[in-house]
This record gives C-alpha cells, sequence and structure tokens, in this order.
C-alpha cells in the first residue's frame, strides 16, 4: 500500500475490482473532490450523493479508462465526472439563489495539507484563485454562472439579458486573461 | 435545423468553460476534429481547468462518509454482478438518458448488453495491441490501417479523400457530405470519433474514425452500424491500435439516419450484442 502508487495504477487495480486500491483513491481525493463538489450544488447531502455516484463511476468505469501516458490524467478525469454529475443534480433540483451563504463556510476544514500532491494543488489552486480574483466583474460572473452553476451560454444570455454575442466575448476575455496570468506566475513560481 | 449551431474558432473557451448544450457541443466537436488551432488552444486551455477544481475552500466532508460510499460502491458492485439483472448499469443508463440525450435507440444492443457487462468489467488487457483494420464481408473494403492521434484526425480523413477521389474519379466528383462527431453512449468513456460521408457518383462513402476506445480482448471486436429509424444494419467491424479504428463502408444515399459503434464479442454478429460505445446522428442533407 505505498503512499506513492500513482493514480494511474490505482484505477488498473480498481479495474481488476481491487477494492483496498479504490479506497487509496477514495482517501486521496475525498476532501478535493467534496469541496468542488460542495462548491458546485451547495448542499452536504446533496454532495455526498454526488460524490458516492462518482465513486460508482470510477469503480464501474476504471477497466474502459486508458492508463497510458498519451491518456489524460486521472484526476481531470475524476473532477470532470464530478463537475458533470454536479450539475446534473442542480439541473434536477434547481439551484440555490446566488445570494444564500454557503453552509459549509461554518465547518471550513483547518487540516493541514498532508501529501506532497495535496500542497501542490493547494498551491496551484491559489495561483489560480488570484488569477480569478483579477477578472473584471462581468467575466468572473460568466465564469461563476457557466462553470459553477452549469448554465449554457443561452441560458446566460436569457436569465440575465446579455446578448449571447457578448457573453460569448466575455468569456473569451476571461479565459484569455487566466492563461496569460496563470501562465506568467506558472512560470515565475513552480516547477513544471 | 443544423445551422442554428453554427461554431467556429471563436467558440473553443466556451466549450473549455463548459457553457454549450449538447446540440453546440457536438457541432464543436466536428469543428475540433477538422482545426488544428482549435485543438491547441484547447489543450492550452484544458491545463488551465485541471487547475480550476482546486481553487474551492476546503469544506471537511460530513462525518462517515468515507464508510458510506465505500458500502455504497460494494452494493452496487454486488447488484451489478447479481447474475443477467445488472442495476448499477441500469442506473447508469437512467442516469444517462437524464444528462445526454440518448442519441440513439437500439433495443437489441440494450436487452443484451447485460451480458457484455463482464467483458467491461474485466481488465481488457489481453490483445492490447490488436493490429490491423479488419474487414469483413462483401459490402465493404479496407481503406488502410490507421493509426495517428487526435492530432492527425483531421489529416486522415484529408488523406482518405484524396484515396477515394483518386481511386474513383477525378476530384471534382467528390464532395464532402458532412462530418458527424460521434460520442459516447456512456457518459464515462473518454473515446470519440468522426464519421465523414463523402459523396460521389458511385454513392455515398462513410468514413469511421474514433480513437481512445476501450481495449478489446479475444475475439472482441468493434462494429459499425448504420440505422434507418432504429433498425441496425451492420456496417462493418473494425479492430483498434492502441485505441484507434477506422473502417470505411459504401452506401446508398438517405437510407440511414443514425450511425452507432458497439463493442462485440466477436466480429461476427449480424445484429449488435454489445454495448454501444459512439454513437452520432447523420442528418439528412
Ligand atoms: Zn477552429
Amino acid at each position: 500500500m505505498g503512499e506513492s502508487a500513482s493514480d494511474e495504477l490505482l484505477i488498473r487495480l480498481i479495474a481488476e475490482r481491487d477494492s483496498a486500491a479504490l479506497e487509496q483513491l477514495y482517501d486521496r481525493y475525498e476532501r478535493q473532490v467534496y469541496a468542488f463538489v460542495f462548491r458546485i450544488v451547495r448542499d452536504a447531502m446533496a454532495s455526498e450523493e454526488v460524490v458516492q455516484e462518482l465513486f460508482i463511476r470510477v469503480w464501474n468505469s476504471a477497466g474502459r479508462l486508458r492508463t497510458d501516458e498519451a491518456a489524460g490524467k486521472i484526476s481531470s478525469w475524476i473532477f470532470t465526472i464530478a463537475r458533470n454529475l454536479s450539475i446534473d443534480w442542480l439541473r434536477k433540483h434547481g439551484r440555490k439563489p446566488l445570494e444564500t451563504k454557503e453552509e459549509g463556510a461554518l465547518e471550513r476544514e483547518a487540516a493541514p495539507y498532508s501529501t506532497e500532491q495535496e500542497v501542490e494543488h493547494k498551491m496551484l489552486g491559489e495561483q489560480m484563485k488570484e488569477a480569478l480574483g483579477e477578472l473584471n466583474e462581468d467575466q468572473k460572473q460568466v465564469v461563476e454562472l457557466i462553470y459553477f452553476m452549469g448554465y449554457t451560454q443561452q441560458e446566460v444570455s436569457q436569465r440575465h439579458d446579455i446578448p449571447l454575442g457578448t457573453v460569448k466575448s466575455r468569456v473569451r476575455l476571461a479565459l484569455t486573461q487566466l492563461r496569460k496570468k496563470f501562465d506568467s506566475t506558472w512560470k515565475e513560481g513552480a516547477s513544471p | 435545423m443544423s445551422n442554428e449551431h453554427v461554431v467556429s474558432c471563436e467558440d473553443v473557451e466556451m466549450y473549455v468553460l463548459g457553457g454549450m448544450d449538447d446540440e453546440d457541443k457536438l457541432a464543436f466537436e466536428a469543428h475540433l476534429a477538422s482545426c488544428a488551432a482549435c485543438r491547441s488552444k484547447m489543450e492550452e486551455l484544458s491545463a488551465l481547468f485541471n487547475i480550476m477544481p482546486l481553487t474551492v475552500e476546503p469544506v471537511a466532508p460530513p462525518s462517515g462518509m468515507k464508510a458510506r460510499i465505500l458500502a455504497a460502491v460494494a452494493d452496487a458492485d454486488r447488484a451489478s454482478s447479481r447474475e443477467a439483472s445488472s442495476s448499477s448499469l441500469e442506473e447508469e443508463k437512467e442516469t444517462m438518458s437524464s444528462e445526454v440525450k440518448p442519441v440513439i435507440d437500439m433495443p437489441p444492443a440494450q436487452s443484451l448488453s447485460k451480458q457484455q457487462t463482464k467483458s467491461w468489467m474485466t481488465p481488457l488487457l489481453a490483445g492490447a495491441a490488436a493490429a490491423l483494420l479488419v474487414v469483413s464481408g462483401v459490402l465493404y473494403q479496407q481503406v488502410g490501417r490507421l493509426n495517428g492521434d487526435s492530432d492527425k484526425l483531421a489529416a486522415q480523413v484529408q488523406q482518405l479523400q484524396q484515396q477515394l477521389a483518386a481511386a474513383e474519379q477525378p476530384s471534382s466528383g467528390i464532395q464532402v457530405n458532412h462530418v458527424v462527431s460521434l460520442t459516447p453512449a456512456i457518459p464515462d468513456i473518454v473515446a470519440q470519433g468522426l464519421a465523414t460521408i463523402v459523396m460521389d457518383a458511385n454513392g455515398l462513402h462513410l468514413i469511421v474514425q474514433a480513437e481512445n476506445l476501450p481495449k478489446l480482448a479475444n475475439d472482441e471486436a468493434f462494429q459499425v452500424w448504420l440505422l434507418k429509424e432504429g433498425k441496425p444494419v451492420n456496417a462493418g467491424t473494425f479492430l483498434t491500435n492502441d485505441g484507434t479504428g477506422a473502417l470505411y463502408y459504401t452506401f446508398k444515399p438517405d437510407e440511414y439516419d443514425q450511425i452507432a459503434i458497439t463493442h462485440e464479442p466477436d466480429a461476427k454478429g449480424l445484429q449488435p450484442r454489445g454495448e454501444i460505445v459512439l454513437a452520432g446522428k447523420l442528418v439528412a442533407g
């Protein structure tokens, strides 16, 4: 049970129905995935539901996943499914109004980041948060509505009475700026 | 109808951010397959979006969540391995149909997919390096083996189109009717594909390319089906090399409205038996 088993190795073991490997992967991602799902659905019960569905998917789909070098990262696969499931949940159950305070804010975790990966993720996350913070309000809004709330561009346009072309250009500008910002932070700071 | 979903290189950011509805997504994926600029831009942006989930505030998971979830996974697993009735698979199908409109309705495949579950679940390590494009029967012919990666998809289509042109008549007679992007019928599959329909005096030619397909074990193969109002006709069989495979098939105009690729226990089926891995709509005209 080396702490060092790669995600790819764990996925290969999970494909062979190795439940210890699933547990290890679970431990590795539990907090990050839960926090991400919670950020989207903003409900503790629903978040657990979504995370459960996610790990059932991981268990059932590991055998279909490519784990060679050419394949994408396991973590981005996991977060993509997490976001899709979360947004499905929102579409089925409705979204809370934006003003609602995150109830989880009260139970924010002070737990230290233990593994090297967690530390690195924490750092990358901080850098990206900074870059997000520097977007203008319009750009922040479209990123929030689309990425975290799961609205489509058409829905954003209709609900907020913004021409579709404007929604598109805001997204374009936001992402261009994020990339620029993040690229330079990346070059100065963390190793690749 | 398809004109409502005009996409361009300007849309790559929206695609990556996740702001497209299903139809826009399909249209953009078709564009992506033929646009190297968008593919490289998407790669850069995807790296960015791998970091997005890490920006959220840490929140403590509810106590006992781990035990509950691991137990639920075990339950789902027991349920799915219990003989023919695989409830987790059913659940997966249900959630699937609510999140992605099922592109295709193919009863034989659905009812038989349960027996197929086993082969999905066992690691498909054997036959990993299955090699050549295999084509059986008389209706279709081999164009050639394709082993490119995603960056080469578009080039391959072009090359195939040129081959077709050279083989059959001067290129003036060739017309690319449309390119259909094939998307996974199961949400977690990473496979993607492209069906290009080329028309010439001899009829319609279908070129199917797919990548990141699940590994094949033993005699397993992928079969391509063309459907008219849900009734499938076998358009050929192919094997994969590193998850990539291709097929070429000639058919009469306007006969079919959908296309699907299934993962089959062997190459001999006259009807789909396995699970659909990729599917797409062949919109008329
Ligand atoms: Zn483009």
